[in-house]
């Protein structure tokens, strides 16, 4: 029905339906005002480019700085249990404020919290610093205060069932399916309540898996934080060498020292990628209007709840597709498809992700890290003042004003063809081992380049179509 | 006097302004203490309970940078009242949800603040689809609920007994009351360009009705389907005899809108006029905002100081925290909703007023009734503090106030009002009676 044959309809009805206020001008308002076509441009030459380059660097030259690493410090062998303590009693901490404390999700420390310092900060920290989830994480300390009751300590040295090789990481791939699910289509992510009772079940499932399979097992397979940060913790320059110390390399160079990834972990680095650009697609009006929703009077979360599932799990099932196509083609024209090529070049897909996150989540992170400080300042509400931050202004302001939104827009393009540059080299470096000549290496990563290409294009356009919101 | 105000306080169900509410009755205490004469410290004294308000509020989702103005205003106004000695002596309890801004979730949030949380009242809503989808569950609660929306819903007769909108003027009286300005002063002949649902489909109506009557005529109505993000085709389509162009568009593409606008007509140009809504929250000093100096625009409140504000309007900026240009004290790129939030304020006002007159004590059916029925027979608001807007009529027949509405020119990247309708433009017949709905 068109516009005329509405309004024919009645007033009485279309009045019931008016609202004030649809949609904000806000952040994308000014970066359509912005020549995004040419950055776009620029940004796929920019990977294309990238390609190009490398292909004149002579391969032994390129393996040298990729294996380049140098030692920094000494490491005990196993990292101390007291940040894992901490990391304990703040989760404690908070999901007692998401019971207890105040019901408003931005004032409560836990939703901002969870959704802006740790999901989007923490994993900015990891990717520059490595994987210090290992570290903070509250799972060793949680499993070590379990295993102190008579009974189970018996447990931590001999755990009850061994863990099924068959199952890799794939319950690390189901868990974060579940949290990629609540954080972008379930309809109350911030309500602290509920994500209070997500955190302490999910602790308690992790603790579960801990004592019957065993604490280090259940973390290196299972746990889905701890298979996230521990690939995104590749991504940094820093890493531990097993027996010598930390040393610092070229960034991404645990990603190329990964190897053939296990069961499940390639179709959680697809999710990880997936996810957080199915929540970047989610938003813009050409979905809206793909799903026959009006973006301008968006319906709300509950009511997308079907369609959105759909949408990320098929956003996951086309990137795997696309992915294993952009594989297979590499090895036909290099001589010859590996069947372990799936798993090898999967971690290509990594740098993509994570400046796809940084990039996406920057504008939002901005202003929630604000209800994050403020809220820890006094996060149960009973006057405190922790980090002198009670009663600061919390400004979105900078999402509204030309200039500061033309900083945050080339942050973002600078991230994204950065990280698909980075891709490009990741998977180069990978072709150089798998193939005896550089010109087959080469050849083979034709139609991954075309991919990279291909996603910067998609990444770019995500961060400049018209979004809700 | 020594009565801990923390005591007064539930930790597990307050909302989010709990901590605020305590500051507040801690400063009352203080004040008390110190020989003050308010009232509060005394019903504090006296073992008074807290009026409790549950906040319906848009703290995630797309209704987000709303909130956060609509809590600071609600804040304010709160912090105002109990400093005053509460209502009825009883200091307001603010109890806030978030709603996510999502239609589903917003009768749940009316039944948990109802329910759980046994707040005497519902306040606050501002998304449209969240009240229409809302209100029917009051009504089944049998809650008063009082929202702050502007959509032309509690006026039309189609919500319930239970709902109310005394703190806001409806989308239909703001159109039909810059009607007769518009055609008289701008031109006669308009096209109107106006999003392709709903919401455009009100100013539509409305305008085209109102233009009518005051001798213009609508040359050309042009839908934009919502999902567009071009407009040159649009602009082509307006008629060359078009003496004024009527613009109410929404959402992310509005600056490229105006942008267009300009490309397109250049100098040469109709009488613009258009809707505040377009361009709340957003300078009107942005860069791509040149073209609009010299056209018009509906406010319902000026967000930039014109130099004769009274003084409850200075006193309304200050405690709401805006400056002159209706953007933060704390950070003076941070543009309120300047034309929606006094809405918030002067609600939570009328509550007062209702639970004061009506003698209304606990959440029981006898005391809503007379509560209801207070409010009902109100006639008008005066303005002043508690109405800085200006002054309001209410129909108790509607549930909806009547104000005045503001048309402002751009000028040099301000606002500056040229005409103040009367209260009488914007009314209209009404299409519903309320009170003749059982309690």
């Amino acid at each position: 029905m068109n516009a005329r044959a509405l309004g024919a309809a009645g007033l009485g009805a279309l009045a019931l339906a008016a609202g004030p206020v649809a949609a904000h001008t806000g952040e994308r308002g000014f970066v359509m005002l912005l020549p995004t076509g040419l950055y776009i441009l620029g940004g796929a030459l920019a990977v294309a480019l990238s390609f190009a380059v490398i292909a004149l660097v002579p391969s032994r030259a390129f393996l040298a700085l990729v294996r380049f690493r140098r030692l920094i410090g000494a490491l005990g062998s196993r990292p101390p249990l007291w940040p894992s303590a901490l990391g304990l009693l703040l989760l404690g901490a908070l999901v007692y404020a998401g019971f207890a404390g105040t019901r408003d999700p931005l004032e409560n420390p836990l939703p901002t919290f969870v959704w802006s310092l740790w999901w989007v900060g923490f994993t900015c920290v990891v990717a520059l610093l490595g994987d210090l989830w290992t570290v903070v994480s509250p799972w060793r300390a949680l499993y070590r205060l379990a295993t102190v009751l008579p009974g189970l300590g018996a447990w931590r040295e001999r755990p009850p069932l061994a863990y099924p090789a068959r199952f890799g990481s794939w319950p690390a791939v189901i868990a974060y399916f579940a949290f990629a699910w609540l954080e972008l289509i379930y309809p109350a992510p911030f309500d602290p309540a509920i994500l209070a009772g997500v955190c302490a079940g999910y602790a308690l499932a992790t603790l579960a898996g801990m004592l019957v399979f065993g604490g280090e097992t259940w973390l290196a397979n299972a746990e889905a934080f701890s298979v996230f940060f521990r690939v995104v913790g590749w991504l940094s320059p820093f890493a531990v060498e097993p027996g010598a110390g930390l040393s610092v390399g070229i960034p991404c160079r645990g990603l190329i020292a990964a190897g053939t990834l296990g069961a499940g972990t390639p179709a959680f680095v697809l999710l990880a990628l997936a996810s957080v650009s199915f929540d970047g697609l989610a938003l813009t009006f050409w979905w809206l209007d793909l799903i026959g929703e009006n973006p301008l009077e968006y319906p709300g979360r509950t009511s997308l709840v079907g369609i959105n599932t759909l949408g990320l799990a098929g956003t996951w099932l086309t990137l795997a597709a696309v992915y294993a196509t952009a594989v297979r083609t590499g090895g036909a024209i290099a001589g010859g498809a590996r069947p372990q090529a799936f798993g090898r070049y999967v971690v290509a897909i990594v740098p993509i992700a994570f400046a796809y996150h940084f990039a996406h989540y920057l504008p939002f992170f901005l202003v929630d890290a604000q209800h994050a400080l403020r809220a820890l300042s006094d996060p149960y509400a009973l006057g405190w003042n922790l980090l002198g931050l009670r009663d600061w202004h919390v400004t979105a302001s900078f999402l509204a004003r030309h200039d500061t939104v033309h900083a945050i827009w080339n942050l973002q393009v600078a991230a994204i063809v950065l990280g698909h540059a980075a891709a490009v080299c990741v998977a180069h470096a990978i072709a150089l081992r798998e193939h005896a000549q550089p010109r087959a290496a080469l050849a083979s990563q034709v139609p991954m380049t075309v991919l990279m290409v291909g996603y910067t294009v998609f990444g770019l356009w995500l961060l400049s179509t018209p979004v809700v919101g | 006097m020594s009565e801990d105000p923390k005591k007064l306080s539930r930790p597990a169900e307050s909302g989010f302004s709990r901590r605020r509410t305590l500051i507040s009755l801690g400063s009352l205490a203080g004040a008390g203490l110190a020989g003050s004469v308010l009232n509060a410290p005394l019903a504090l004294a006296q073992g008074g309970r807290p009026i409790r308000i549950g906040f319906q509020v848009h703290r995630t989702g797309i209704g987000a940078v709303y909130g956060r103005w609509f809590e600071r205003t609600t804040t304010a106004a709160v912090k105002l009242i109990n400093e005053k000695g509460g209502i009825a002596g009883r200091p307001i309890e603010v109890v806030a949800e978030d709603d996510g801004t999502d239609p589903k979730r917003g009768p749940e949030v009316v039944e948990k603040l109802a329910r759980q949380h046994k707040v005497d009242f519902v306040y606050g809503t501002l998304f449209s689809h969240v009240v229409i989808a809302s209100a029917p569950r009051a009504g089944e609660l049998k809650i008063p609920y009082f929202v702050v929306s502007e959509g032309y819903h509690v006026a039309s007769g189609k919500m319930n007994r239970y709902c109310f909108q005394p703190g806001i003027t409806d989308v239909r009286a703001q159109v039909t009351a810059v009607g007769s300005w518009v055609i008289g002063k701008l031109g006669k002949k308009v096209t109107m360009i106006f999003p392709d649902y709903a919401f455009g489909y009100d100013h539509r109506d409305y305008f085209s009705q109102a233009a009518e009557k005051h001798g213009g005529k609508v040359l050309e109505k042009l839908a934009i389907p919502p999902a567009e993000r071009s407009f040159t085709k649009y602009f082509a389509r307006v008629p060359a005899d078009t003496e004024v162009l009527y613009h109410v568009m929404v959402g992310p593409g509005v600056l490229t809108f105006v942008k267009e606008m300009g490309e397109h007509f250049g100098k040469k140009r109709p009488q613009i006029f258009g809707f505040i809504d377009s361009l709340e929250g957003v300078d009107m000093a942005s860069a791509g905002l040149e073209y609009l100096d010299g056209t018009y625009f509906w406010e319902a409140f000026p967000r930039y100081v014109q130099g004769k504000e009274p003084g409850y309007v200075k006193e309304y900026r200050k405690r709401v925290g805006v400056n002159d240009s209706g953007a933060s004290l704390a950070d003076p790129k941070d543009v309120s909703t300047f034309s929606h939030m006094f809405g918030c304020w002067e609600t939570l006002h009328v509550i007062k007023q209702a639970v004061e007159k009506s003698g209304y004590k606990d959440a029981t059916p006898g005391d809503y009734r007379k509560l209801i029925e207070a409010l009902e027979s109100e006639k008008s608001f005066a303005e002043g503090l508690a109405h800085p807007q200006g002054a309001k009529r209410f129909d108790g027949r509607l549930h909806q106030c009547y104000g005045h509405q503001n048309i402002s020119k751009v000028e040099g990247g301000k606002l500056k009002v040229v005409h103040r309708t009367k209260i009488e433009d914007g009314m209209y017949p009404p299409e519903g009676d309320y009170t003749k709905q059982p309690l």
